[in-house]
C-alpha cells in the first residue's frame, strides 16, 4: 500500500511537470525561435516485490527539445542562398537603372549626339546646328561621367554596408561564444543544457547564416564552432575572433558575398566597359574630326579628352621604374586588366583575372613602347626583378571624360580643302559614330551600350529568378523545420486534456490508497 | 503530418501577400496600359532599339525637309534663270527684225543689262537657311562676283549629300559652276559674258560703232545661246525635279517604316486590355476566396471546447 501511495504521488508529480512543459509550449506558440519541448514519461526502475518485479511508478525521464539538426542546417543554407540572391537582385537592378533607359540617361544622350551629327550633315555651316552639336557632345560626356559617379557611389555604399554587417556579425559571434560558455556551465550543473539558451544560440546562428556561408560544428561539450564565408573561424569554443569586411569576397555567400560580388566583378567590369565605350567614342570622333577642317580652314581639334590608362605600382616595388600606358588602338582593346611584371630582367605581361600571359612587342622606350592588345606601355627608370604594375586600361576613363571643344566655329564639318558649306567630314563623323570597330562591323556605339545594358539586365534577371527560387526553397524548408519544432495548439490542448485526466486518475490512486489504509486501520480498531 | 499552429496561420498570409503582389502587377499594367513583359531585358532592349529607330526617322524627316526646301529654292531659281533666257531670246528676235531705230535698240540694251543683273541676283540667291544655293561648299560668300564688269565664279563644285533614309543620300543642290555654263554648238559659253556681249552689240550698233552685218552675227549668236540656255535650264530643272520626286518617294518609304516600327513596338509594349481585365477579375476572385477561407480556418481551436 505504501507502494501504491508513492506510485500515485510520483504520477501526480510527473503529470504536473508534464503539464508545466505543455503550458510553456502553449504560451510560447508565437515566440520567435522557440523550440517546443516535450516531457518524456518513463516508468521508474522496477523493484523486486513478493517474488516479482514491480515498477515503482512513473517519472519524467527527460524534457526533450524537438529539433531536427539536418533541417536546421538546411534552413540555414537556404537562408544564405536566399539573402544572397535577394541582395544581388536589388543591387544589380540599381546598377542597370543608373544607365537609364530609352530617351533618358546615356542611351538617349548618345542618340542625341547622332541626331546632332545628322543635322550637321544637312546644315554644316549653320551656327545653331553647330552649337547644338557641341551641347549634345557635352551632354553625352556629362552623362558618361554621371553614370560612373553613380556607380562609384554604389561601390562606396556597398563597402560601408559590408563594414556595418561585419560589425554586427562580430557582435553576434561574441554573443555565441558567450552562450557557448553559459550552456556548458549549465549543462555541467544540471546535467542537461538550458533549452532557452539553446534557442537563443540557434537564433543567432540563423541570423549569421543570412550574412555569409556558415558552417556549424558542435563539440562534445555542446559548444558550437562557427566558420563563416570561405571557412574563416568565427567562434571556436568560448572564443570569438573578429573578422574584417575584406575577409569576404564574391564567393562568400549571403548578403556579404552578394555585396562583394556586386563590387567586383560586376561593377568593376561594368566600369571597364563604360570606360572602353568612352575611349571608343573619343578615339573614333577625335580621329575623324582631325581629318576635317572648320570654316576658317583649320584642322579639327579633339572633341573629347584623350583617354589614358590607369597604372598602379604594386606596393613593395624596389626599383625606380615608372610606367605610363596609353590606349594605342581602341579597336584592339579587350576589356581586360593586366599585370606587368619584371621577371629575369624582362617585362612580362599577363591578364589580371586568370593570369594568361600576353605576348608583347617593343622595348618599352618612348620611341618603341611595349605593345599588346591595343596598349602602348612606356617604362622609364630602372625596375628590380619582382617589381610589378597593375594596368587598368579603361577603368578610370569614364570618371573624367569631357567634351573639349566649346567654340562652334571650331567644328570641322568640311572635308579637307573645302569651304564651310561642305558636309564631307560631318558625314564621316556620322559613319565613325555608327561603327564601333572594323572587327565589330555593323555595331554602333549605341548598340555597344545596349549590349552592356542587356548583359547587366540579364544578370539581374537571373538574380531575380534565383531570388524567387531560393525564397520558395527557404520558405519550404523553414516550414518543415517549423513543423518539427513549432507548437501546434490543438495538439497541446489535447495533451493538456490527456494529462489532466492522468493527473485526476493519479489523485484517485492516492485517495484509494488512503481509503485502503483507513479500512485496515478500521479493521484493527 | 504535423503542422505547427504558426505555419498553419502564417502560410495563408504569405499566400495572400503573393496574390496581392500579382494583383498589383495586373493593376499597374491596366493603369499604365503597358505590358509587364516590356521591362524584361531582351524586350526592353528591343523596344529601346525601336524607339531609337523612330527617333532616327524623325531626324531623317528633318533632313528631308531641309533638302526639300533647298531643292525647291534651287528649282525656282533655275526656273527664273530660264525665264531670263526666254526673255533674252524674245529680245534677240525683236532686235533682229531690222526695223528698229537706234533709240529702240538702246531701250532693248537697257532691258538686257537689267536682265543680266537680275540673272546675277538669281545666281547668288540664298536658301531658307541663309546658305548660297550655287556656292558649293563655299556657302557663306556670294559665288558669282562681278569684277570690272566680268562675272566670275568663286564657289566650288562640292555637292552636299544628305541622308534622308538609312543608306539613301540625296545631293541638296546642283553644281554651282554649271549654272552659268551653257553648252552651245560644242563649246562651253558663260551666260553672263554672252548676255553682256548681246547688250554691247545693241549699244554699239545704236551708236554706229558696229556694222549691221556684225550685229546680225551677234543676234544669230545670241539666239543660239539663248536657245541652248533655255534647254540648259530645263535640263537642270528636270534634274532637280527628279531629286524632289525621289524625296517624295522617300517620304512614303519613311512613313511605311515608321508605321511598321510603331506596330512592332506596340506589339511588345501595349497591353491587351480585355485580357488584362479578365485576368484581374480571376485574381480578385482568388484573393477573396483565400481571405474568406482564412477567416474561417483561423477561428478553429480545440481550446474553444474547454
Amino acid at each position: 500500500m505504501s507502494g501504491m501511495l508513492s506510485t500515485g504521488l510520483n504520477g501526480l508529480r510527473a503529470f504536473q511537470l508534464a503539464i508545466d512543459v505543455t503550458s510553456q509550449n502553449v504560451v510560447n506558440a508565437n515566440t520567435d525561435g522557440y523550440v517546443r519541448q516535450r516531457a518524456e514519461l518513463a516508468t521508474r526502475p522496477a523493484v523486486p516485490s513478493a517474488g516479482a518485479w514491480l515498477a515503482s511508478g512513473v517519472q519524467v525521464a527527460r524534457i526533450a527539445r524537438e529539433v531536427d539538426v539536418y533541417r536546421v542546417a538546411q534552413s540555414r543554407d537556404a537562408a544564405t542562398q536566399a539573402q544572397n540572391a535577394a541582395t544581388r537582385m536589388q543591387e544589380i537592378g540599381r546598377v542597370v537603372a543608373a544607365l537609364g533607359r530609352g530617351q533618358d540617361g546615356l542611351p538617349g544622350a548618345l542618340q542625341r549626339v547622332r541626331d546632332a551629327l545628322e543635322a550637321l550633315t544637312a546644315a554644316p555651316a549653320t551656327r545653331s546646328v553647330r552649337v547644338e552639336l557641341l551641347a549634345k557632345l557635352d551632354d553625352a560626356a556629362t552623362e558618361i561621367r554621371a553614370v560612373d559617379a553613380r556607380w562609384r557611389d554604389f561601390d562606396r555604399e556597398w563597402g560601408q554596408r559590408m563594414t556595418t554587417l561585419v560589425g554586427e556579425l562580430n557582435a553576434d559571434a561574441r554573443a555565441i561564444a558567450d552562450l557557448n560558455r553559459q550552456i556548458a556551465i549549465g549543462a555541467a550543473a544540471a546535467g542537461t543544457p538550458s533549452p532557452t539558451l539553446l534557442d537563443q544560440r540557434d537564433q543567432l546562428l540563423d541570423r549569421l547564416a543570412g550574412y555569409a556561408d556558415l558552417r556549424v560544428v558542435e563539440d562534445a561539450e555542446g559548444k558550437v564552432n562557427v566558420f563563416a564565408g570561405r571557412g574563416r573561424a568565427l567562434v571556436v569554443g568560448d572564443v570569438a575572433t573578429a573578422v574584417k569586411a575584406e575577409d569576404f569576397a564574391a564567393d562568400s555567400g549571403g548578403t556579404l558575398g552578394a555585396l562583394a560580388s556586386s563590387r567586383a566583378p560586376l561593377l568593376s567590369g561594368a566600369r571597364d566597359e563604360l570606360g572602353a565605350l568612352a575611349a571608343a567614342l573619343a578615339e573614333r570622333l577625335n580621329t575623324t574630326h582631325a581629318e576635317g577642317v572648320d570654316g576658317a580652314g583649320r584642322s579639327g581639334t579633339p572633341l573629347f579628352s584623350t583617354p589614358v590608362a590607369t597604372v598602379t605600382p604594386r606596393s613593395g616595388n624596389t626599383g625606380s621604374a615608372t610606367v605610363v600606358a596609353t590606349l594605342d588602338d581602341t579597336d584592339a582593346l579587350t576589356i581586360k586588366n593586366y599585370r606587368l611584371q619584371r621577371v629575369a630582367d624582362a617585362w612580362v605581361l599577363s591578364r589580371l583575372d586568370d593570369g594568361t600571359p600576353v605576348p608583347m612587342s617593343g622595348s618599352g622606350s618612348v620611341i618603341d613602347p611595349l605593345r599588346a592588345e591595343g596598349l602602348a606601355i612606356e617604362v622609364s627608370g630602372v625596375a628590380a626583378n619582382g617589381d610589378g604594375f597593375e594596368i587598368y586600361p579603361t577603368r578610370e576613363l569614364a570618371c573624367d571624360f569631357t567634351a573639349t571643344v566649346t567654340d562652334p566655329t571650331r567644328v570641322a564639318a568640311a572635308a579637307s580643302g573645302l569651304g564651310p558649306g561642305d558636309n564631307g567630314n560631318a558625314r564621316r563623323l556620322l559613319l565613325a559614330f555608327d561603327s564601333v570597330a572594323p572587327s565589330d562591323a555593323g555595331t554602333t556605339l549605341i548598340d555597344r551600350l545596349d549590349r552592356l545594358q542587356l548583359r547587366l539586365s540579364r544578370t539581374q534577371q537571373i538574380a531575380a529568378r534565383d531570388a524567387e527560387v531560393t525564397q520558395v526553397a527557404r520558405a519550404d524548408i523553414d516550414r518543415q523545420r517549423s513543423n518539427v519544432s513549432g507548437v501546434n495548439l490543438d495538439e497541446e490542448a489535447a495533451r493538456l486534456l490527456q494529462l489532466q485526466q492522468a493527473y485526476q486518475a493519479a489523485a484517485q490512486v492516492v485517495r484509494m490508497s488512503d481509503e485502503l489504509f483507513r479500512t485496515l486501520l478500521d479493521a484493527t480498531h | 503530418m504535423r503542422i505547427s499552429t504558426r505555419t498553419f496561420l502564417e502560410q495563408p498570409v504569405t499566400d495572400m501577400t503573393r496574390l496581392q503582389a500579382t494583383l498589383g502587377v495586373t493593376q499597374q499594367e491596366i493603369a499604365s496600359g503597358v505590358r509587364q513583359s516590356a521591362s524584361e531585358p531582351a524586350t526592353a532592349s528591343r523596344l529601346g532599339a525601336l524607339d531609337r529607330s523612330v527617333a532616327r526617322l524623325a531626324q531623317y524627316e528633318r533632313n528631308a525637309a531641309f533638302v526639300g526646301d533647298r531643292l525647291r529654292s534651287t528649282e525656282t531659281a533655275i526656273a527664273d534663270a530660264g525665264d531670263v533666257l526666254q526673255r533674252i531670246h524674245e529680245l534677240a528676235v525683236q532686235a533682229g527684225s531690222g526695223t528698229l531705230d537706234g533709240a529702240s535698240r538702246k531701250l532693248i540694251a537697257a532691258e538686257v543689262r537689267s536682265l543680266r543683273d537680275h540673272l546675277l541676283g538669281v545666281a547668288n540667291r540664298i536658301d531658307p537657311n541663309g546658305g548660297y544655293l550655287f556656292g558649293g561648299s563655299r556657302s557663306e560668300q556670294a559665288p558669282f562676283v562681278e569684277h570690272w564688269g566680268i562675272v566670275q565664279y568663286q564657289g566650288d563644285e562640292a555637292l552636299r549629300a544628305v541622308e534622308v533614309l538609312p543608306g539613301r543620300a540625296i545631293a541638296d543642290g546642283v553644281d554651282g559652276g554649271a549654272f552659268a555654263e551653257i553648252q552651245a554648238e560644242g563649246e562651253t559659253r558663260d551666260v553672263f559674258a554672252a548676255i553682256d556681249g548681246f547688250a554691247s552689240a545693241l549699244e554699239s550698233v545704236a551708236d554706229g560703232s558696229l556694222s549691221e552685218q556684225d550685229f546680225s552675227a551677234s543676234i544669230a549668236d545670241t539666239l543660239t545661246i539663248s536657245n541652248a540656255g533655255i534647254d540648259h535650264y530645263v535640263l537642270l530643272r528636270a534634274r532637280i525635279g527628279g531629286r524632289l520626286a525621289t524625296l517624295d518617294s522617300c517620304l512614303s518609304t519613311r512613313a511605311n517604316i515608321h508605321a511598321d516600327l510603331l506596330a512592332q513596338a506596340s506589339q511588345l509594349r501595349d497591353l491587351d486590355m480585355a485580357e488584362a481585365i479578365s485576368r484581374l477579375q480571376a485574381q480578385l476572385t482568388g484573393l477573396q476566396a483565400a481571405q474568406l477561407s482564412y477567416t474561417k480556418l483561423a477561428r478553429l481551436s480545440l481550446f474553444d471546447y474547454f
